[in-house]
C-alpha cells in the first residue's frame, strides 16, 4: 500500500513544477471561468434590487465566505502561474524554471493567499 | 498573415496582466475598501458606486478583457486534443465566439439600460426593513 | 554485485497501434554490478532468462538514440541509466509513452518521424552547386545558437514525456519543432516559409504549453522548451527574423 504510493508519487516527481504549473492553471482556469458565469449572473440581478439585496445577503453566509476563499486562492494561483508562463514565454528562466514555479508562483503566493484570506475569514468569525 | 495564431498567444498574456490590474481594482474596492467591509455590501452602495460612469467603464472592460482571457484559454484547451480537426476547430471558434458576445450582453445589460443607475434614481430598497449598517451608509 | 529485480511491461507479438504501454508486468532478477547500465540488465535477461524478451539497443554509448525507454516512470536511455544511482532494488521498465507498442520494449517511431519530415529536417542550402565546404565557425553567431541545439539523437524520450502528444497524435512534439529551429537559424539555409507553415500551424508551436517535461526527459540536455519558446516569439512579427538571415548572410 505504501509501497504504491510512493510509485505514484516517483511516478510522476521527475516532471513535477512544470506538470502542476499545468494542471493547476488549466483547472484554475475553468472553475474562473465557471464562476465568472455564475458572477456575471448575480451582477446582472443589479437590475432587480430585490433579487440583487437577497443574493448579498446570501453571500454574507459562513459557507459563501469559504468559497470566497476558496475564489482567491484560484485567483492567486492562476495569476501568480500565469506571471511565471509569461515570463517563461519572454526568455526569462527558461533554464530555471522548477525555482520559479516553487518560489514565485507557490511561494509567493501562499503568501498573497494568506494576507488576503486573513481579513476575510476574521470578519467573518467576528460577525 | 504569420501573426495568425501568435496574435491569440500574445493577447493571452496581454490581457492577462491587464486583468491582473483590474482585478486587485476591482477586488479592493468591492471587498477591501473602508465602507465595504463587515458586509456593508449592499445594493444602496453598489447603487451609488455604479452610477457613477467610469466605474461601470472599469467594470465593462473587466468584463470584456476577462471573456476574451478565459475563452481563448478554454478554445486553447479544446484545441489540444488530437481528435478535434481544423474543421472542428473552426466551428468552436465561431461558438466560443456567440457565447462571448452573448455573455458580454447579459454583464453589459447589468449596467447599460439599467433604470436604477441613472443620476438621481431612487433606492426603492429604502422603505423596506434596512440593516443598521446598510442604514449607517446610506446617511452618510 | 547487487540482486535487482527488473518488471518489465510486455505485451503481445503484434502491434498494439496507437496505445501505450498495456500488457502484463514480468519480473526478473538480475546480479548486476554496481556500474552496469538497465541496458546490461536487460541483455542478461535475455540471455540468460527468457530469450524471447523484445528491445532495441545499438551503440550501447548513448549517441544512436535507439535504446530509448521507461525507467521507473521516466523516459531514458537504457545504456546511460546506471542502475546503482535508481537507489531501487525493483526497476519499472516499459515501453515508450505515445507511441504504437511493436512488442516487449519495442516502439514504432514512425508517428516521431512522420513529425521529424514535415519541418523538412534536412539542411536545403541556398547554394545548392556551391563547390566549397559552407563553414560554421563555432564562435559565429549561428555556431553560438546552435550549440545545445544540434545533439538530437531522435530518440523519442520528449515526444514521449510531453502530455500534450498523448493526448493529441497531430502534435509536432519537441524534437522536430527544435530541428525546425535549428534550420530555421542557420544561414545557409533558404527553406524558410515551409517551416514557418508547419511551425506555425495549429498543432506546430500552439500546442506547447511549456510543461518542460521535454526538457527534464531529454538525454542529451538540449533545452526544446527554449527552442519552442523562441520560435513563438518569432512567429509574432509578420516576416519572422528567419527572413533576414539569409540577406545578412549573403545567401540569398
Amino acid at each position: 500500500m505504501a509501497n504504491s504510493l510512493r510509485l505514484a508519487i516517483r511516478k510522476y516527481r521527475w516532471k513535477y513544477a512544470g506538470m502542476l504549473g499545468f494542471w493547476i492553471q488549466r483547472i484554475t482556469g475553468l472553475a474562473l471561468l465557471a464562476y465568472l458565469f455564475l458572477h456575471v449572473k448575480t451582477i446582472h440581478q443589479l437590475n432587480d434590487p430585490q433579487k440583487f439585496q437577497a443574493a448579498l445577503d446570501q453571500f454574507g453566509q459562513p459557507l459563501f465566505k469559504l468559497g470566497e476563499i476558496g475564489l482567491l486562492a484560484a485567483v492567486v494561483a492562476h495569476s501568480l502561474n500565469g506571471i511565471r508562463i509569461t515570463l517563461v514565454d519572454a526568455g526569462y528562466g527558461v533554464s530555471k524554471q522548477r525555482q520559479m514555479f516553487w518560489y514565485l508562483a507557490i511561494g509567493v503566493g501562499a503568501v498573497i493567499f494568506i494576507a488576503g484570506a486573513l481579513p476575510i475569514l476574521i470578519y467573518t468569525v467576528i460577525k | 498573415m504569420m501573426r495568425g495564431r501568435a496574435i491569440h498567444w500574445w493577447l493571452q498574456r496581454v490581457t492577462g496582466a491587464a486583468l491582473l490590474v483590474l482585478l486587485v481594482l476591482h477586488f479592493w474596492t468591492n471587498h477591501y475598501a473602508s465602507n465595504v467591509r463587515r458586509g456593508e455590501l449592499s445594493f444602496e452602495v453598489v447603487q451609488q458606486r455604479m452610477s457613477n460612469p467610469w466605474m461601470v467603464a472599469i467594470e465593462i472592460s473587466f468584463l470584456l478583457i476577462a471573456l476574451y482571457h478565459g475563452l481563448n484559454g478554454l478554445r486553447g484547451i479544446i484545441l489540444d486534443y488530437g481528435w478535434v480537426t481544423p474543421r472542428i476547430a473552426k466551428s468552436v471558434t465561431s461558438l466560443l465566439v456567440i457565447l462571448g458576445l452573448v455573455w458580454a450582453y447579459w454583464g453589459v445589460t447589468a449596467f447599460v439600460g439599467n433604470r436604477h443607475l441613472q443620476p438621481g434614481a431612487p433606492n426603492p430598497l429604502k422603505n423596506a426593513v434596512q440593516t443598521p449598517e446598510a442604514h449607517v451608509a446610506s446617511a452618510r | 554485485m547487487a540482486t535487482h529485480s527488473f518488471r518489465i511491461t510486455r505485451s503481445g507479438g503484434e502491434a498494439a497501434a496507437g496505445r501505450t504501454s498495456l500488457g502484463s508486468v514480468r519480473s526478473y532478477e538480475v546480479e548486476l554490478d554496481e556500474r552496469m547500465t538497465v541496458l546490461d540488465g536487460l541483455v542478461q535477461i535475455q540471455r540468460e532468462k527468457d530469450s524471447s524478451l523484445a528491445f532495441r539497443c545499438s551503440c550501447r554509448v548513448g549517441m544512436c538514440g535507439t535504446c530509448a525507454m521507461l525507467v521507473n516512470y521516466e523516459p531514458r536511455l537504457a545504456c546511460q541509466t546506471r542502475v546503482a544511482p535508481l537507489k531501487s532494488s525493483v526497476i519499472h521498465i516499459a515501453p515508450l509513452d505515445h507511441l504504437p507498442v511493436i512488442k516487449d520494449l519495442v516502439v514504432s517511431l514512425e508517428p516521431f518521424f512522420d513529425k521529424w519530415k514535415q519541418v523538412k529536417p534536412a539542411l536545403h542550402p541556398a547554394k545548392k552547386d556551391a563547390k566549397e565546404l559552407a563553414i560554421v565557425p563555432p564562435d559565429s553567431e549561428f555556431g553560438q545558437q546552435a550549440q545545445g541545439k544540434r545533439d538530437c539523437i531522435t530518440c523519442g524520450a520528449c515526444y514521449s514525456a510531453c502530455s500534450i502528444t498523448g493526448s493529441n497524435s497531430k502534435y509536432l512534439g519537441p524534437a522536430a519543432i527544435n530541428r525546425g529551429l535549428l534550420r530555421l537559424l542557420d544561414p545557409r539555409d533558404n527553406a524558410v516559409d515551409e517551416r514557418v507553415e508547419v511551425l506555425n500551424a495549429e498543432q506546430g508551436v500552439w500546442r506547447c504549453h511549456t510543461q518542460f517535461n521535454c526538457v527534464a526527459a531529454c538525454p542529451k540536455g538540449i533545452n526544446l522548451t527554449d527552442s519552442i519558446v523562441r520560435l513563438k516569439r518569432a512567429m509574432l512579427k509578420p516576416k519572422t527574423a528567419f527572413h533576414g538571415k539569409l540577406a545578412a548572410a549573403g545567401n540569398s
